[in-house]
Order: structure tokens, then sequence, then C-alpha cells
């Protein structure tokens, strides 16, 4: 008998999943966080899965975790007292950026954007130089070094961030002053950008950098007392922690690299989107994951999750490889509102888990959009939310009747108004991922997940044309479940910016078997055996400043690689933009190696199939039917009644523990042989 | 006709926004050229029929607002809107037919729903390189617009669908770097294409009735929402006169003056007594006096909702023509848009301080400060390429009532970004010393401006032109209310040196040798309130932090 356990703490909700591989089971438990004791919760919860199963802690061979940890302490300015140390005569390049506004700014007169986590006083110089070939054009002064030490005391800095111009070709001087200062401060978190992400640009490396120092201090002790909480429920087995490129790693590397996991939770719905998107025979799948405060959307071809090397948290860009996830300020919580002109508006504001919407009766009095679902008949009044939270009808409608006022209308036009404009929104960043980079939205899939997603999937399909929405088994408990699925992934660059004629294959695999070593040596750590490695090239033409990411095989290169990889990328410019110029020389800027440790996945097998059969309804209830703005009767099911084969007719209302499925007029939902349920239009279904 | 209910006015109007943010993606996702693809200097909005703008991108250049609706004007007027046909696509970049300035190009997309004209898609973009004497078509010193590159009328680049070649090769013939402006052309012709289809569904879906009043609806509420920001400014008469350092051929200051009257829900600004058009490129054509303009005005009445041509019908602006701040033909304007522009926006806030303080900041750099230098990369390696490079360095926004000024930071109406020193150094024979903020460059005050950018660079080729166009060198940029002035910009070659040499901030190509040194400082910010009334916490932080010098402080407070 052996169990293995994922382990999601969100905002609202810490979500735990037990796989009982002996008869093939899954459980889970959804438990409120506790914002001030996120591992205890999570102690507690394993502990009363574990006990109500009835699973020995010695039969636990592998325990995953989803975390906000590092993202909470950005969010909320409270992470370490981080000192910069950079290259004399950029001590700003922090606080500069990019020196453009971000969006939203641009009439804002006084234009007060945050301060970098690191204040001028804590952003140190050092006399040094090295030129973009990695020469040493002035040799670190040492006799500055000391001096360092005396100003990190003074300010007492708790982690210092080490980032020097060109360091991604030679790390020489960031490794002098890393060495310099842990020798003599051994208790000072310190992160090289050399270490973290030797790729070019200095300001985004310098803030990816200071990142993972401001987070580091933390999350080590969360880590610690994690791993103190859970040995002994888990005899002692793995303990992984999921990153924002979709892979788990060990609690060590963690430790040292945080900012990789700035994105964990979200990541890990995207990779159980996607598992679920394949099973039910999908290969073009958009996920989309709607919970209290955000939705987030991604998109996956032929198995695999489109990826960036660059995203912002609060203005700061992140710039790790990681899953391209698209967060709009859309969720259960966000806010109704009529704005200065009088126009009827939703969100970016949110109720959140507290005070919440209207009808969760903590106080809130905004009408939201899980208020508007209440109001339509989407959500059940009689079933408390994860369990837990009641729904006060008589409120939502409230707060309906007093948004409606405003623009003369009544609540349930109000109600009916906040789903179509909520919606709006999230057309638009499903558009934003999809047919913005240049996919056709109609031939993919919504795979829909989070307490909220599955009851606005099907209106969000029908305007962005998709035909089918996969839902799967437990749409609450999705990130959970992709801590099952998920392999352990390390990604690792090195930048060489050089024109592809100068290059020597003989230097390029010189680089890519120093990449190796890092990457065996990570998968060590992680104690998997079953190992694989990706290379790739990021190519561009000369003068460009994107590249096109070309993969390679992994095997040493050869003189003829060259000239393949240069054809490859022509042919891919093409297929991108539209257009190749075989005559421009070319470029590579970086060399990247993929490292996956292969993990058991949740093995979940295929039920039998069964007849294909009407299931059988629990209740009725009026619900909303946006297409023809009126009341439709609809069908009520519980989703632990349906089976593989199950069938349910529009309009219908699947209801579970975690989320609500609205199954509109005209669509037809069919439980699949993974318990998934496959929603498409009845004219399809009749094709088939 | 029936009033629309909100929701669907407010469905259309997030759409219409949803499809500008997704015609950036695209123009971006498929550019070419850097300043395209990572600072992205463009703009993309959607306009009626009559050409006014009803969406504009949320994070777009808010210079090229106010010219968006001008110049589609002048080119559906010229081609004749009856003519247009599905699959066209109209052209110009002639800032005497609505458009900023030579290197900014206006595609304009007609959409049609059965053969109705339905609305417009329009991509403006700055292309790096319009031809003209000297790299990066930005010189000052072009005495008439022949000379500043070359000038494109509104005209069909496309027609029902088929390219002109014949224009492409035209451009090719008159632009460096032309393979770059071709591969931007082609991405500004994608966004118009992706409006189109977008426009098209949005037509389908809720008729195009429906649709097409949706829009006007919009404008109508925008127009609502100016007109009531505007009524809650104190009425009055108010007026402010601030000066270009000099048009970069002679030595006097360049006076632009206003007088702006808030009268209940209108405002009205008199750009009278403002100096005459200028011989060096320093003027502005009316569509940008306008932009800037409504730049101001709107970033004290309505920061925060996505703007459209319903947020300027309550304001109307008088510029005398031949002034700087509506220049005849063929007067040279390639930095009426960059500076002269950040100037009429000082004027406008300055005007307007004593009626709103707790909005008004005090002056910003009010300048882009763009340093260009090109040449031959002689490298080894290299193979002696021609390369431009070009930088804003405008940088300081001033102190407000509530907070200091923020530091390092573009201001006023362009937002273009900088360029990494890792990408300068690989990609030009330059090396960067020093890129960081200058303490004192904020002007002292209860609350201090936020402090700009020096930035010294080495030349490593043998022989590179130097290019200038910047402004605040002479008359530094205000402070209010007590508050000090910023500090002057400068530009010096090889400072510290025996040989160290001050450079006009409008400079033209200056021929300097290997090893030179450049360095740009850029203007400061102004200071607002009086600085003996400043926190002392405050002040000993802004020591700690190394934005005050010792010394200093202690003489201004």
């Amino acid at each position: 008998m052996v169990a293995r356990i994922g382990v999601d703490v969100g905002g609202t909700f810490t979500d735990v999943v037990l796989w009982d591989a002996g008869s093939d089971t899954l459980h889970i438990r959804k438990v409120p966080t506790r914002v001030e004791d996120f591992t205890g919760v999570i102690g507690e919860a394993v502990a009363d899965l574990l006990r109500s199963v009835g699973i020995a802690s010695s039969n636990v061979t592998f325990l995953a975790h989803g975390t906000t940890i590092a993202t909470n302490q950005i969010l909320e300015r409270d992470g370490a007292k981080t000192a910069v140390v950079c290259t004399r005569g950029f001590r700003d390049v922090l606080e500069i950026g990019r020196l453009s506004r971000p969006p939203g700014y641009l009439y804002d007169l006084t234009c007060h954007l945050p301060l970098p986590l690191v204040p001028r006083r804590r952003r140190l110089e050092i006399s040094e130089r090295v030129d973009y070939h990695g020469a040493v054009v002035r040799p670190l002064v040492e006799e500055e070094l000391a001096g360092l030490l005396d100003a990190l005391d003074e300010e007492g800095a708790e982690s210092v961030a080490i980032c020097l111009l060109f360091s991604y070709v030679n790390a020489a001087h960031e490794a002098m002053i890393r060495d310099f200062i842990q020798s003599r401060r051994p208790n000072l978190f310190v992160s090289a950008s050399s270490d973290i992400m030797p790729e070019y640009r200095e300001y985004e490396r310098m803030a990816t950098t200071v990142l993972n120092a401001y987070v580091g201090p933390r999350v080590a002790r969360y880590i610690e007392r994690l791993q103190g909480r859970l040995a002994p429920l888990t005899g002692g087995a793995r303990i992984f922690v999921m990153q924002s490129n979709g892979g788990l790693t060990s609690p060590e590397s963690v430790v040292r690299r945080p900012v990789t996991t700035l994105f964990s939770g979200p990541s890990a719905g995207a990779i159980a989107g996607t598992t679920v998107g394949a099973s039910a025979g999908f290969t073009k799948i958009i996920n989309i994951d709607m919970g209290g405060t955000s939705f987030d959307v991604s998109l996956a071809l032929n198995g695999e999750l489109v990826r960036t090397n660059e995203r912002a948290i609060d203005h700061t860009p992140v710039k790790v490889p990681m899953i391209d996830i698209h967060t709009i300020g859309t969720g259960g919580g966000s806010i109704a509102w009529v704005d200065e002109a009088d126009r009827f508006r939703v969100g970016p504001r949110s109720a959140g888990a507290y005070p919440g919407p209207s009808c969760y009766g903590r106080g809130g009095d905004d009408a939201t959009v899980t208020d508007a679902s209440l109001l339509l008949g989407y959500l059940n009044p009689k079933r408390p939310l994860g369990g837990t939270v009641r729904l006060s009808p008589g409120r939502a409608r409230s707060a309906c009747r007093r948004l409606g006022k405003k623009l003369g209308i009544d609540a349930l036009e109000a109600a009916a108004g906040i789903h179509r404009i909520a919606n709006t929104a999230m057309v638009g960043a499903v558009r934003a991922v999809s047919s913005a980079q240049g996919h056709d939205s109609r031939e993919f899939v919504l795979v829909a997940f989070g307490g909220a997603g599955p009851v606005h999937a099907i209106e969000l399909a029908h305007e962005i044309g998709c035909k089918w929405v996969v839902v799967p088994l437990y749409p609450g408990c999705n990130s959970a479940m992709g801590l099952l699925n998920a392999d352990t992934h390390h990604d690792f660059v090195r930048s060489l910016v050089s024109e592809w004629s100068e290059l020597s294959v003989g230097e390029l695999e010189e680089i890519f078997q120093h990449l190796l070593r890092e990457g065996t040596d990570a998968l060590t750590q992680d104690g998997v055996s079953q190992r694989y490695f990706e290379r790739s090239l990021d190519v561009r033409y000369l003068g460009q400043d994107f590249s096109i990411n070309i993969g390679i095989d992994n095997r040493p290169m050869l003189d003829d690689d060259c000239s393949s990889v240069q054809t490859l990328f022509h042919t891919r410019h093409e297929q991108l933009y539209g257009f190749k110029n075989a005559n421009l020389p070319v470029e590579l800027v970086n060399l990247r190696l993929k490292a996956k440790g292969l993990l058991p996945k949740l093995g979940l097998s295929a039920k039998a199939a069964g007849p294909s059969h009407r299931a059988r309804p629990i209740s009725r209830r009026p619900a909303y039917d946006h297409r023809s703005s009126g009341f439709r009767d609809a069908a009520i099911f519980d989703r632990a009644q349906l089976a593989p084969g199950s069938v349910i007719e529009g309009p219908a209302i699947v209801e579970q523990e975690d989320a609500t499925t609205i199954v509109a007029e005209g669509y037809i939902g069919v439980v699949d042989v993974y318990g998934n349920l496959v929603i498409g239009t009845e004219e399809w279904h009749g094709r088939a | 006709m029936d009033a629309l209910d909100p929701v669907t006015l407010e469905v259309v109007r997030s759409t219409l926004l949803a499809i500008t943010a997704e015609m950036k993606s695209v123009v971006t996702r498929t550019a070419y050229s850097t300043l395209w693809r990572e600072a992205g200097d463009l703009s993309c909005a959607i306009l009626t029929t009559d050409g006014d703008l009803v969406a504009q991108g949320e994070g777009d250049i808010p210079v090229h607002f106010g010219t968006m609706p001008t110049s589609a004007k002048c080119c559906i007027r010229a081609i004749g809107q009856e003519h247009l046909q599905r699959g066209d696509i109209l052209f110009s970049n002639d800032p005497y037919s609505g458009n900023n300035h030579l290197p900014d190009f206006l595609m304009l997309r007609p959409v049609f729903i059965g053969h109705r004209l339905f609305a417009y898609g329009a991509v403006r973009g700055h292309y790096v390189d319009v031809g003209g004497h000297s790299p990066g078509s930005h010189s000052v010193l072009a005495h008439d617009i022949y000379a500043e590159g070359l000038r494109i009328p509104p005209i069909r680049l496309v027609e029902a669908g088929t390219m002109k070649q014949d224009i492409i090769d035209i451009l090719r013939a008159n632009t460096r770097n032309s393979q770059e402006r071709l591969g931007d052309l082609n991405a500004q012709m994608a966004g118009c294409v992706t409006a189109e289809r977008r426009l098209i569904e949005l037509g389908k879906r809720f008729g195009p009735e429906v649709a097409l009043q949706a829009m006007q609806q919009i404008l109508n509420d925008t127009e609502l929402e100016m007109r009531r920001a505007v009524s809650a400014i104190p009425d009055g008469e108010y007026a402010f006169t601030d000066y270009l350092d000099d048009d970069g051929v002679s030595p006097q200051p360049v006076r632009i003056q206003a007088v702006v009257r808030v009268e209940g829900d209108e405002v009205n600004v008199d750009f009278t007594g403002s100096a005459l058009q200028v011989a060096g490129a320093m003027n502005c054509p009316m569509a940008v006096t306008l932009s800037a303009t409504y730049y101001a005005l709107k970033g004290l009445a309505t920061p925060r909702s996505p703007g459209n041509s319903g947020t300027y019908r309550p304001i109307h602006v008088h510029a005398p023509e031949g002034t700087i701040v509506n220049c005849r033909p063929p007067a040279p304007v390639i930095a009426g848009n960059t500076e002269t522009a950040n100037r009429i926006v000082d004027v406008v806030l300055g005007a307007l301080a004593p009626a709103l303080p707790e909005r008004v900041p005090a002056a910003g750099s009010g300048s882009t400060s763009s340093l260009i230098i090109g040449g031959i990369d002689d490298r080894p390696g290299s193979k002696r390429r021609e390369y431009i490079y070009v930088e804003p360095h405008g940088s300081a926004h001033g102190a407000s009532m509530s907070h200091d000024g923020t530091s390092g930071t573009r201001v006023g109406v362009g937002n273009t970004g900088n360029t990494p020193t890792e990408a300068i150094e690989i990609k030009f024979p330059l090396r960067v010393e020093a890129y960081e903020l200058v303490p004192d460059s904020g002007g002292a005050g209860r609350t201090r401006g936020g402090c700009s950018i020096r930035h010294r660079i080495r030349i490593l080729a043998e022989e590179a032109s130097v290019i200038i166009c910047g402004e605040r060198g002479k008359i530094p940029p205000y402070g209010l209310f007590g508050g000090e002035a910023g500090m002057k910009a400068s530009v010096t070659l090889d400072p510290g040196t025996p040989g160290e040499r001050t450079l006009p901030l409008k400079t033209d190509a200056v021929r300097c040798r290997k090893g030179t040194v450049v360095e740009y400082i850029a203007p400061g910010s102004g200071g607002y309130g009086d600085p003996r009334e400043r926190d002392v916490k405050l002040i000993r932080e802004d020591k700690r932090d190394g934005w005050t010098c010792p010394g200093k402080v202690e003489s201004s407070h």
C-alpha cells in the first residue's frame, strides 16, 4: 500500500489530495488557510486525512507542495532587509529599471510607483569591470571588500544580492564577493546573479536576484518548519516543492533559489489541466483557472505548456523560465461598481475571502461575481461553499439591487450584467494568450477549474469559439492534483551573445557540458534516477532583441549542427512571424538546458467505460440562460453520483463540494473513463 | 433610438479596449526593430467612421493620443471616404496632415460590414530612421521639413488588398537600415488586419447598428466624465509662461505662454503670446500641441480612465498659426514632438497649479533628452557595419503635495524605455561607464523633486557621430509653492580631463574620436513647498540614501 500526497496552499483554502495506490482511489480535503500558521494547517489536514483513510505514515512515499510563501512576501513587502552589491556606476539600475512607466501610470502626473525592494543606502558599489566578451577591463579592487562588510553590518542586512555587469560571461568577480561575504558572515543569505540567472540584461538579472535574496531567508525558515511538521506524518518520504516552471524540486534547491517558486500554485493547476485535457484526448488546450481573486489562463500544445522567460510581480521583472500564465483580477470576489461616468464596471477590486462577497454574510456588502452566480441560480444556497461557507441569497439580492438602482436596472439584470462583463474581461485574457499569440482559439479545448471556472466556462467557450469544455473530477482542488502529476524540472541557462559565424562547436559543447553537470547535480539532489535532458538554443537575427528557442538533440554537438540550427531558425521565424531572410546574419543569445527527473504520476487507471446512460438529476431549479436572457428549469446533478458514460443534457447544473459546473441549454456533458466531464454542443455530439 | 442598456455598453467598451491590446501584441510580436519589440514605441486605436478615437491601448504613447484622430481625418479627407474599399490601408507621416513628426507613421484600416463602413483600426509607430541628413532622423538643426527625411502625405499603401510595391521601393531607397523598417511595416499591417477581424466579429455579434450606437455612447460617456471632472476645477483664468532654452540655431529662449480659462465644464486654452515659429526643429504642428494639451488636462481630470475623443470635447485650444505651437510648412518639427510638447505640458500644468495645488506637481524633466551615436562598428568580427544607437534620458518627476518626485522614470508625453548596458555594449562599439541617478538633481522643497540620470559612455570605435536633442540646459524645471527648481541638463565630452568640453543640448553630428567619453546629465525636476518645512526625518533619510550631498542640504534647509 503506497500513498502519494499533494498539498496546495491558497489564500483562502488549503487543499490536500491523497492518492491511495492500493485501492486506486483519490481522497481530497479542503480546509481554510490560516495565514499566520500555514504549516500548522498543512500538518493538521494531512494528519486528519491519513487518519480518516486509515493509511500509516510509513506508507506515504511522496509529498509535493504548492506554496505562495515567496509571492506573499513580495506583495506584502515584508521580505528580508536586502542589500545589493553591483559594479561601480550602476547602483541605481534597480530603481531606474527600463525607464518607462508601466501601463496605468501614463496619465498619473505624480507617478507614485512602488519603491524598489532595496533602498539606495543598501545598494553598494564595488570597483571592477568585465566587458561583453568576459575579459577583465578592471580587476576587482579587493581592498574594497572589507568596506562592503562594514556597510552590510551597519545597515543590518539580512541578505545580499550580487549583480555585476557581464557576470553571465565571467562570474569570477561575483564569486569572489560571494565567497568573501559567505566566509565572514555565514548567516547572511547571499545570491549571486550568475548562480540565479546567468542571462544578459542587467536590470532584469539584478531584479530577479534581488527577489531571490528578498524572499530567501523566510522561505528557508518556512521550509525548515514544514519539513519538521511533516516528518512524523510522512515517515520521512521525499518532499518536493512546485516551481513556476511546472516542475517539482527538492527543498534544498528551493531554499537556494526561492525565486523559482513565485507562481507555484497556478503552475501546478496548469499542469493538472493539461493532463486532464490530454487524458480526454485533446492536443490543443486552454486552461482556465478562476478562483476568488484572479483568473489565470495558460495554453498547451501537444501536451506541452507554453512557457515564458519573463513575467512581472508588483512591477518587478522575474526572469526565470516558467509556464506562461496570463493573470487578470477577475474572480468570484470581484466587485461590481458604477464609475464616475455611470459606467457599469466589474473588478479589479476584489472582496477576497474576507469579508468576501455579500452572500458570505461576513460583512461585505458589495455585489460580486459570486453574488451574481447565486442570484442567477447557478450556486446552490443549501450547499456550503467548500463545505464551510453558507451562502445567503437574500444578501446577494440586496447587493445586486443596490447596484442596479444606480444603473436603472433591476437586481436580476444587474446580476446577469455582472456575469457578461466579467466574461468579457476573461475572453480578453484568453485571447491574449491565444489569438494575440497567433493561435486559433477555435481549435482548442477549454479545461476549466478553480472554484468558479466551471461556472463561466461554457459562456467563455461560446464566445471564443471553443467546441469543447472539460471539467476535471475535482476542479476546486486542481492545483493539488497537479502536484501529483509533475516531474522534477530544472532550467539552466547561459548567455553567449555572438554572431553565429564567430562560434565554434567546441565552445558551445563546453558550455553544455557545464550545464549538464549542474543539471545532474540538481537531479541527484532530487533523488530521482530516471533522468531526461533537453538542449536548446535561443537564436535571433543580428540586431533583433527577441529570440526564438530552437530545440536540439541531447548529444555532443557536431560541426553540421551549426548549419542545421540556422536553417531551423529561418523556418521557425517564418512560421511564427510570417517572414524570414536567409541572407541576414544570425546570432546566438542563450544556451539552455532542461533537466527533468521522471516521477511516478498519479496512476489513476481508466475506469471501465460504462454504457451511455442518462444521469438522474437530484433536483431541479431555475437557472439563468444568457442566450435567451431568461430563466430555464435546470436539472441538478450530483457529481459524486456520475459515472463513466453518464450523459447530462443542458440546461443542467452539476454540483460538488469544491465547484459547480453549468451546462447551458444546447450543450451535452458526458463523463469519460477518467471521470472528466466533457461538454460539447448537441450538434457536435450528433455528428460524432 | 432607445438608449443602450449599461451592460451592452460596457461589454462593447471593454471589447474595444481588448482589441487594441490584441493589436499591440500582434504588432510587437511580429515587429523587427528593438524600438517596437522592446521599447514599445507604438500605439493602437479604434476610430469611428467619423475618425474619432473611441479606444486606445492602455499603455500606449500619450503623444499619439491626440494625433490619432487628426491624422486619420486628414487621411480620410484626402482619399475621400466614398472611395474607400474593403482591404485598403491608408498611410502617412506628414506632420502637416495631422501627424506628430516624420518618424511616426500612421496606418489606417477602414473596416466594412457588408458594404457599410463600420469603423477604423489604426496603428501608429515610430520608425527608427526615415532618412534626412543624420542617422536616426533626429537633427534639430534641419532647417526645413525636407531636410528631416522622407515625407509621405496621406496615401493608399494597400488598395483593396493589394500592396503598392512602388511605395515600398521608395521607403527602402530613402531610409537607413531599411530591412528593419520594412519588417516593422509588415507588423503594423498585421495589427490593422487584427483590428478588422475583431471589429467585424463585434459588429456581427451585436448587430452593426447597436455597435455603432454603443461607440457613440462611449464617446458621450467619456465626455460626461471629463465634464464632471472639469466642473470640479475652480472657475477662473490661469496664465503661465515657460521657455525652451533656444531653438538650436540662435541663443534666444523661446516663449510658450498659455491662458487657461475654466468655465463650468469647459476649458479654453489660449496660446496667444507664444513665440513665432523658429528656424530650428522645435516647432509643433497643431496636432502635437493638441496632444500635449490633452495629456496635461486628462492627467489632471481623469488620469485613471481610458481616454478617447470624448475626453477632449470639453477642451478648446487656440494656437495662432505661424507660432511655435502651430507652425506653418515647411518649418522643421522633429523635436516639437519630443521636447516642445513636454514644455506645453509644463505650461498648462503650471497655469492650473494655483487652482489644483493638490494635483499639479512641480515641473518634471520636461525633455526626452535623446542621445544618438552613429557610425561604423569596427570591432573585430563586426564587419564594419553601420549602427545607430538612440537613447532617451528624460527621467525625473517633479514633487507633488503628497510625495517626493519619482526618480529615473519617463515623464510627460513620451514613454519609450532605455537600452540595457549589456545590450548596448554587445551591439555597439561603446562602453557604459555609469548609468546612475544624480544626487541633488531634484529641487529641494517640502517634498523634493525626483532625481535624474547620468549616463557616461566611452566611444570604442575609431570615429563616431554624436547627435544630441535635449532641453532644460539653461532654464531649469520649475519648482512650485516655494520649492526649488531642478538641476539643469548638460552634455560634456571627456568630463574631468584637460580636454573637457561642453556640448550644446542641440548638437548635430559632432565627430568624436576613439576613447572620447560622452556624459549626458538629464534635467532634474522641481521641488514643492518651502524646503524649510521638510520633515527632519526625511532629510536624514535622504542623506543616508545619498539623494542629497552633505553641505547642499544645510544651505537649502
